[in-house]
């Protein structure tokens, strides 16, 4: 046989043996370590997840962080319903005041318009009389006076 | 009554690994799930333990790579052997995994891998001679120091092909790559072992 070929073929024999070796170390290595107990590599997340947890099974802490929870939760909502609330009836307040002033000042407008009307209709048959008034007659002189001293005379003549 | 998937395949009579579930046994139940997971998880840890040399990192790649395949279980169709499907979800956290070490090289990441040449220590005694086991000691750390400098993806295919004994389809499907990529980066990885080991091919 060619010694080429039978040197191929021994190393094949070789590295096939080598092969086998190295694999028969891989299994028996894996199958030791995977026996073996360990703790499962933690990444800094999952460490301070547990932590959390573990925190939070604390009953005096967890009843603190419930509590607070709890506050929180309903306490800030209540505020804020409140806070609503309270700026309605000061808007409503505001608005009823404004309507006041506004009804007082319409008001005051009303009663001094009256007033000048008042005076200004005074005035007007004032002028009306003094348009229309005549002198008396030298005949009827003593009945004119007999009505400017009489009960329930007014100015007019 | 429903076969459970252990019957199914024990039934076939064929080596858990290379039987694709069939897709109408895979209903999404939870009982189902942890009866894979049991089955396959030391195969996965095997695994992601040769390719990082780091028994803590393997452990925590395990469980998330059963954690990751529990939420999709509904989703998996038994196109490929649920250990091709695993393996695959695997070879990806490892690749995520270098990746972030990788982006890390900065900081002092505390590391549990062990030395290439340390790991040729794990031959089980067997009934071989002292000098054998000097022997195939020797030539473990060989394999070892060129698995250590293969790259990334030829190093998965080989720890596929030599340490999980899969076949070439099954490692393309695992790996994402075609039968020939595969084909060829085990041919180079197998060229660099026999180079190693005083070989000249």
């Amino acid at each position: 046989m060619n010694p080429d070929r039978l040197k191929e073929q021994a190393e094949d024999v070789q590295v096939e043996a080598a092969l086998r070796n190295f694999r028969a170390s891989i299994h028996h290595w894996s199958e030791q370590e995977f026996a073996r107990p360990r703790a499962i590599e933690r990444t800094g997340w999952s460490r301070f997840q547990a932590r959390f947890w573990r925190m939070i099974a604390n009953p005096a802490l967890g009843g603190t962080l419930a509590a607070a929870l709890l506050i929180t939760s309903v306490g800030i909502p209540v505020g804020i319903q409140h806070e609503r609330a309270a700026e309605a009836a000061r808007q409503a307040a505001l608005d009823q005041q404004k309507k006041d002033l506004q009804q007082h000042l319409a008001e005051e407008e009303a009663k001094k318009s009256t007033a000048a009307n008042t005076v200004d209709d005074g005035a007007f048959l004032d002028d009306v009389d003094s348009d229309i008034a005549r002198a008396t007659p030298d005949a009827m002189q003593p009945l004119a006076s007999l009505m400017m001293d009489g009960p329930g005379n007014s100015s007019r003549r | 009554m429903m076969a459970t998937s252990t019957t199914v395949l024990e039934s076939m009579g064929k080596p858990a690994a290379a039987i694709a579930f069939p897709a109408e046994r895979l209903a999404n139940s939870a009982a189902e799930f942890a009866e894979v997971a049991a089955r396959y998880r030391p195969q996965i840890f095997r695994f992601l333990l040769a390719s990082l040399r780091d028994p803590d990192a393997a452990e925590t790649l395990t469980q998330d790579c059963l954690l990751k395949a529990h939420r999709n279980w509904a989703s998996f169709r038994g196109e490929s052997s649920v250990m091709t499907w695993l393996l695959r979800i695997a070879i990806n956290l490892q690749k995520d995994h270098w990746r972030s070490r990788r982006l890390q090289f900065w900081k002092q990441t505390a590391s549990n891998s062990v030395d290439a040449d340390d790991a040729g220590n794990w031959l089980p005694s067997g009934e071989s001679s002292p000098e054998q086991q000097v022997v195939a000691k020797d030539q473990v750390r060989q394999v070892w120091r060129t698995v250590k400098n293969l790259s990334e993806r030829q190093r998965t295919v080989f720890m596929l092909r030599h340490v999980e004994e899969m076949e070439i389809h099954e490692i393309a499907q695992a790996v994402g790559l075609s039968e020939g990529t595969v084909k060829a980066h085990l041919s180079r990885a197998m060229v660099r072992v026999r180079a190693e080991l005083g070989g000249k091919r």
